[in-house]
C-alpha cells in the first residue's frame, strides 16, 4: 500500500496507511450522514449525484451539463455555505464550489471533509452560458 | 435560498438516493472488514458511486497496481479479466460487495474496478494493431 504523504484540501496530511483508511471511512461516514440530512421528505433535499472518494478533495462530484445542473450546483452550495466560482477557459466555463461536509458525529476530531463539486459548460459562440453569483 | 431543481419523476429519485445511501454502507463494511489488520488486508482504492456499476475504482498503473487488482479479486472470490486492446491492456474485475445489514434483501451493490496498462511506445509503434483478445486469470494469477 501507498506510504507517502497525502495532502488534503484543508492542508491536513495523511501520513500511514491506518490513517488514509481511517480517513476514507471517516469520509463515508460524513458523506452518508449528509445524504440522509438531505434525502427525500428532508426540509433541504438534494439532488443525487456521482461522488467519487479521494484525491486531493476528500470527495468530488462532476455534475453533467444540463438543464437544472447549474441549479443544482447552487443547491449544494447554499447547503454547504460555500460560493459558485466561475473560471472561463478557452473552450468552457467551469463552475465549482468547494466546501466541507459537517461531521457526521458531534465532537470528530480531524480535518473536515472536503467537497470540490464542479460543472463544466461548453462555451457557445458569441456569449457564456449560465451564469455565478 | 436557491429553488431546489425541479425534482425528476418522485420514484426514480427516491430509489436513487436510497441506493446511493445502501451503497454508502455497503461499502464502508466491506472497507472495515478489509482494513489494517484484517485477515485480507486490502490497499484503499478512490471509489466512484453511481453510474451502471453501483461502485467503481480505477487503478493508476503502478508497481503493484495487478497485484491489488488480484487481492480484490480474491475478497470478492471473482476472477481478472484480461482485455488486449491496441497499445493497452486493460484488466478488469467485477463482482459484488455483500450487504452491510444480512437481513436486508436487496441486489448486492456490483462493484467494477479497472486497471489500464499502456504498452511501451517501443511496443505500440512497432507492430500491427493487435486484434481485441479476452484472457480470464484465476485467482492465482495464471492465465487460463
Amino acid at each position: 500500500m501507498n506510504q507517502s504523504t497525502i495532502k488534503l484540501g484543508s492542508g491536513a496530511q495523511i501520513k500511514t496507511v491506518s490513517d488514509a483508511w481511517a480517513r476514507q471511512l471517516r469520509t463515508f461516514d460524513d458523506l452518508y450522514g449528509f445524504l440522509l440530512l438531505h434525502g427525500p421528505s428532508m426540509r433541504q433535499p438534494l439532488p443525487v449525484l456521482e461522488w467519487t472518494l479521494g484525491g486531493y478533495y476528500a470527495l468530488n462530484a462532476e455534475l453533467h451539463d444540463s438543464e437544472d445542473a447549474m441549479e443544482t450546483l447552487r443547491a449544494y452550495a447554499d447547503v454547504l455555505g460555500a460560493k459558485v466560482y466561475m473560471r472561463t477557459t478557452a473552450h468552457r466555463i467551469v463552475y465549482s464550489v468547494r466546501g466541507a461536509l459537517p461531521p457526521a458525529r458531534q465532537g470528530q476530531a480531524g480535518p473536515a471533509t472536503d467537497v470540490l463539486i464542479r460543472l463544466k459548460v461548453a462555451r457557445r459562440p458569441g456569449g457564456a452560458s449560465g451564469g455565478a453569483r | 435560498m436557491s429553488p431546489v431543481p425541479a425534482p425528476r419523476p418522485a420514484n426514480a429519485y427516491v430509489r436513487a438516493w436510497f441506493a446511493q445511501v445502501r451503497i454508502l454502507d455497503d461499502l464502508s463494511a466491506f472497507i472495515q472488514r478489509h482494513g489494517p489488520g484484517a485477515a485480507q488486508e486490502l490497499p484503499l482504492l478512490n471509489w466512484s458511486l453511481g453510474g451502471h456499476y453501483a461502485l467503481i475504482a480505477e487503478l493508476r498503473e503502478g508497481e503493484s497496481s495487478l497485484e491489488t487488482l488480484r487481492a480484490y479479486a480474491t475478497a470478492l472470490g471473482v476472477e481478472v479479466h484480461e482485455r488486449a486492446k491496441p497499445q493497452r491492456t486493460v484488466y478488469s474485475v467485477r463482482g459484488t460487495i455483500p450487504p452491510a445489514s444480512v437481513e436486508r434483501g436487496e441486489p448486492h451493490s456490483s462493484v467494477l474496478i479497472q486497471l489500464t496498462v499502456h504498452d511501451n511506445l517501443d511496443n505500440a509503434n512497432g507492430g500491427t494493431p493487435m486484434d481485441e483478445r479476452v484472457t480470464v486469470h484465476g485467482q492465482d494469477g495464471d492465465a487460463r
